[in-house]
């Protein structure tokens, strides 16, 4: 975790050189790159953090203070003075922004629970069982990443409709649950578990499935909670899908109903707007930072094998 | 859901797994079970849509009276070539990818360098840069259009440094370049952790070795860093392209294709000729030239970049 | 990374596929629940109680105190389940639902589709249900744009016009005058230069707007509704048919067929010219990004928009005096008619109950209930004459702009990709692009459109 590779010179090195004439130009080289490093920094923090200050504060301001408050820029710009809760009760109270929020958690905890227990199992086959037609099998299977959801919403449409599941949480959810990306993650992962443990676990006669929950499977657990966050993104994001799949108003997800403060083709109310934006965001954000240390390891190894 | 049916065939596999000569079978079966569920929702909720679009390609019809089709053989393939909004359209979701894809690799590469070396608040850097990662579409394309706004967050900072309102959404040449910005913003996160994992995995002994051997910074980087990336980079590209070939939030929500067709990217072309402009038919051709860009750029990534630097 | 199967690991894992089912169960019966349409039989409602599924673009009709009032006056006996969809994606919905099992019963879509949803069968015909006098009582706008082939799909329950509101603290400050009465409408030049000397700070980033940046669509420039009027006002209905001023006004030959030389002709050039000047260089009067309620804030000398404008400042309880004016034109005034309408879908199964819902909410005093507390403009003579408020300013305006020069959206089987297409040009001659090759544009993509349009 700790290999640093692009900066070998390390300050004690550079410190204890015994050449006194060459210190005052290695201290303005290390002041130089202290400086870039702040400034780097600061560029950062000004075009990641910015934003969300900025929409998180504009939540808690009236429309007009919003306007007020941007130019000149300053601290009031990211800080709301007078807050006011109104836009957050008026979404709560008028916009069911409650109900959208169990009901997103609901379809997106159904769909990371289907989801494991489709692409485990299909992940195992696709690197533990050697079989004829496996990497074309597995070729299909990618291609789906490719396929655009909003391309697909029409016909997928007719389809959930001809299965009855029209207007139900279950039609939301089951279409996403075989899911290509997912399952790349989980082979990288299972490739990721050296052969030798399930050709020992094999010799003392386990079969697949044995092989599969007591050996595979424990050790990715980093790697499935990756795949699970994963998931519950994207079905937490889902936006197209919801808005034509669902009829009922109580069963409307969270980003369609803050869409309707957030609404394209509509006059938006900024106060309104950034308020929903982040009822959306903050139940992610949460989880996230409670489970980065897991997510963002397992993510980057998905890309080394 | 359907686990039930697995623990048939993998008891099975168990008891005669010793026997060797029946293996090849039961492997079968086991694959079957295992890979089964997986594969019958994909082919019901994947392919089946795909399918539908396949056969819808061939007709005219609108989606309020979908029973009154016209068969028009490949009418509507040969249309997409004649049609010259189609035509940009294509281009600009081309632009639009190759523009993300140029910027993206160098600066999540350069920030995930950044991220490997000793700093101070690291982890709370990558979190910073990874939010937009977690963030809906939805939310990040409504966020950039008030940033962008003439009284916009942005606007607002370039004035108190002196540079005057930029039209940004609303310029032929500027609203392209400002979706780009904002898509790499979105995926940069991403591309720095996958480039980030790279880095830790780079085999030490090697970097030892070369430094003993006397290979500069710059050489070992050269040499060591960026041949030992590549794979990494194949994945970020892919990812990154496909990502940035079916954007679709921006157009839908920011200009709705505006200025002149400039951000009219091709996943919005799509909905906006089945659903607004009511020939479902027309949208799904185009739909099926969307899958078969995005395998093409996809397989050739892989093919190119494995060929070159694999080791 | 390396501790191999763990008991731990082993039933936390089970304990997720339980889960797993168990969850999947739950969500199958929220998912399947409240399938009764026909609820138990009672003393009240001897053939059970009905409910009637409603999709409607939020906050508008029919709204809930209409459903509400109608449940009551049918004792219970029809009961609704609403839908709100964001206005913007109101017609994507319908397309969706129209054909299937799931549609709803009843639609509150905007007007002008009505020709396109008759035609493809969506919408029930209400002739059989009208009351009697209906058709001598409504205004004659709302009747045309609200029948296909001589039926009648919907009857209205409100009217809009565009007027000119302005922030006469503001405009009395700039020395200017402004015409309240219709008889004394500035041309569009006339209204250009008096937003221009109203206007504060730099064109194109003012302080004070001339005009206020639109509140209509998504609050950017290009919407059939509030800019193609300006457009069509270069035209002239009086001239000879056969003559580009009178293609002009019409913006579509009268069969719907045609655009070619209807969208696109040399008035049209050049009333796009100036609409593009209005957001450009130094004549530039509003704003191409768009300010949300920049004239309610006080940002801004004039503001085109409807009725509920009305409502809005006295909500906000503004600083200014306010007034309106009758809407500029350029050769020909003209304002475009069509709001929100209440209709029945073709595929309901409550036909009866649906139908006398919309009836029964476009009754007389029903209208008059809901166009005395949402202020919109009636669509009846004999409401009109009976609610005061609409014969004072600023209705008396609207009303008066409503009979004397109300024309239908164009009439076309295809209007949502006319509102589309054209709104998509408009907005692009806004931003910069020429007029005349992006007319040209916008019909060589529309002519196919409303040709092959039944």
């Amino acid at each position: 975790m700790t290999v640093s590779t692009a900066r070998p010179s390390s300050a004690q090195t550079s410190t204890g050189a015994p050449l006194p004439a060459g210190a005052p130009q290695r201290r303005v080289r290390q002041v130089g790159r202290i400086l870039t490093t702040l400034l780097i920094l600061a560029v950062i923090v000004a075009a990641f953090l910015g934003p969300y200050v900025w929409m998180f504060a504009s939540g808690l301001k009236t429309q007009a203070s919003i306007f007020t408050d941007v130019v000149p820029i300053s601290w009031r710009t990211f800080i709301p003075v007078h807050a006011t809760i109104d836009n957050v009760t008026e979404l709560f109270a008028d916009r069911g922004i409650g109900r959208a929020l169990l009901n997103s958690a609901l379809v997106a905890v159904g769909q990371v629970l289907g989801a494991l227990a489709v692409c485990c199992p299909a992940a195992y086959a696709l690197t533990r069982i050697k079989f004829p037609g496996r990497n074309v099998i597995f070729a299909f299977i990618l291609a789906t990443f490719m396929l655009p959801s909003e391309a697909l919403a029409v016909p997928l449409f007719q389809l959930v409709g001809t299965l009855g599941l029209q207007d139900t949480l279950v039609g939301v959810g089951i279409p996403w649950i075989a899911n290509a990306f997912g399952l790349f993650l989980l082979r990288q992962a299972f490739e990721g578990v050296p052969h030798e443990l399930d050709e020992a676990a094999r010799l003392d006669g386990a079969g697949h499935l044995r092989i599969f929950w007591s050996v595979i499977l424990p050790n990715i657990r980093a790697d499935l909670v990756t795949f699970v966050l994963t998931i519950f993104l994207f079905s937490w994001n889902g936006f197209l899908w919801p808005l034509i799949a669902i009829q009922t108003p109580e069963k409307q997800l969270v980003q369609v109903a803050i869409a309707q403060s957030v609404s394209p083709g509509e006059l938006p109310n900024w106060g309104l707007s950034f308020a929903g934006a982040s009822i959306a965001t903050i139940p992610l954000l949460v989880l996230f930072v409670f489970l980065q240390r897991l997510l963002i390891p397992g993510l980057a190894r998905s890309g080394l094998k | 859901m359907s686990t039930k049916a697995e623990p048939v065939p993998g008891r099975r596999a168990k008891r005669f797994a010793p026997a060797g000569g029946g293996r090849a079978r039961q492997d079968l079966l086991a694959a079957a079970a295992f890979l089964g569920p997986f594969i019958i929702l994909a082919l019901i909720f994947q392919y089946g849509p795909l399918l539908l679009m396949v056969k819808d390609s061939f007709y005219d019809y609108t989606l309020i009276t979908p029973d009154l089709k016209t068969f028009v053989g490949f009418d509507n393939f040969v249309r997409i070539f004649t049609d010259q909004g189609t035509v940009k359209s294509l281009i600009i979701t081309l632009l639009l990818s190759v523009g993300v894809v140029i910027l993206t690799i160098p600066l999540a590469f350069l920030l995930a360098m950044f991220l490997n070396g000793k700093l101070p608040a690291r982890g709370f850097v990558r979190t910073m840069v990874f939010l937009p990662v977690i963030t809906s579409s939805v939310v990040v394309a409504t966020l950039w259009t008030f940033l962008l706004n003439a009284n916009g967050l942005i606007n607002s900072a370039l004035g108190s440094v002196g540079i005057s309102q930029q039209p940004f959404l609303t310029s032929g040449t500027q609203a392209l370049p400002a979706i780009i910005v904002l898509t790499v913003w979105q995926q940069l996160g991403m591309a720095t952790v996958l480039y980030l994992g790279g880095l830790q995995s780079l085999p030490s002994e090697l970097m030892e070795a070369a430094t003993i051997d006397g290979a500069s910074p710059r050489q070992r980087f050269r040499y060591i860093t960026i041949p030992l990336m590549s794979r990494t980079t194949v994945l970020v590209v892919v990812v990154i392209t496909v990502f940035a070939l079916q954007s679709f939030a921006p157009a839908y929500i920011m200009t709705g294709g505006a200025p002149n067709g400039t951000t009219n990217t091709l996943v919005y072309l799509i909905y906006q000729t089945a659903f607004t402009l009511q020939q479902p038919g027309y949208a799904s051709a185009i739909s099926l030239l969307l899958l078969v860009i995005a395998l093409a750029i996809s397989l050739v990534q892989m093919r190119l970049l494995r060929t070159r630097w694999d080791y | 990374m390396s501790n191999i199967g763990t008991v731990r690991g082993k039933s936390r894992t089970r304990l997720v596929m339980a889960s797993a089912v168990a969850l999947s169960a739950a969500m199958a019966a929220a998912g399947c629940s409240s399938k009764e349409d026909v609820g138990a039989k009672t003393a009240d409602c001897p053939q059970g109680v009905t409910t009637l599924k409603v999709l409607r673009a939020e906050h508008q009709v029919p709204n809930d105190q209409q459903l509400d009032d109608y449940s009551k006056s049918v004792k219970g006996c029809v009961k609704f389940s609403v839908q709100d969809i964001p206005f913007g994606q109101l017609a994507d919905k319908i397309s969706v639902l129209a054909p299937t099992n799931n549609s709803p019963d009843i639609v509150g879509y905007d007007s002008p589709n009505t020709a396109d949803y008759a035609s493809k069968g969506v919408l029930l015909p209400l002739d059989s249900y009208l009351p009697s006098g209906w058709k001598h009582d409504v205004l004659p706008a709302t009747l045309k744009e609200q029948s296909f082939k001589d039926k009648v799909y919907s009857l209205g329950v409100q009217q809009d016009v565009l007027t000119m509101y302005f922030n006469k603290t503001l405009t009395d400050a700039a020395g200017i005058r402004v015409p309240t009465s219709i008889d004394q409408a500035w041309t569009w030049q006339q209204a250009h230069e008096a937003m221009l000397k109203c206007q504060k700070g730099t064109p194109g980033n003012p302080s004070i707007y001339g005009l206020a940046p639109t509140q209509l669509g998504d609050g950017t420039p290009g919407t059939v509704y509030g800019d193609l009027v300006m457009i069509r006002s270069a035209g002239d209905p009086k001239a000879d048919p056969n003559s580009s001023a009178y293609k002009t006004f019409y913006a579509i030959s009268p069969d719907g067929k045609n655009v070619d030389g209807w969208l696109n002709t040399p008035e049209a050039v050049q009333a796009g010219k100036f609409y593009q000047s209005l957001f450009n260089g130094k004549t530039a009067v509003s704003s191409k990004t768009g300010r949300p309620n920049a004239f309610i804030d006080g940002k801004a000398c004039f503001d085109i928009f409807v009725g509920e404008q009305a409502l809005n400042l006295k909500k906000a309880n503004v600083s200014f005096k306010w007034g309106n004016a009758p809407m500029p034109y350029i050769k020909t005034p003209i304002v475009q008619t069509g709001a929100l309408t209440v209709g029945v879908m073709a595929k309901t199964k409550h036909r009866d109950a649906a139908a006398k819902f919309v009836v029964g909410i476009s009754t007389p005093p029903q209208v008059a209930k809901y166009n005395e507390s949402a202020i919109r403009m009636p669509t009846l003579q004999s409401v009109y004459d009976s609610l005061p408020r609409f014969h004072e300013a600023p209705f008396d305006m609207e009303y008066d702009e409503l009979l004397k020069w109300g024309q239908p959206r164009p009439l076309t089987t295809a209007f949502s990709q006319y509102s589309n297409i054209v709104s998509k040009a408009l907005k692009d001659i806004a931003y910069g692009s020429d007029p005349k090759s992006r007319l040209d544009q916008a019909v060589s993509q529309l002519q196919p459109i409303v040709t092959n349009a039944k």
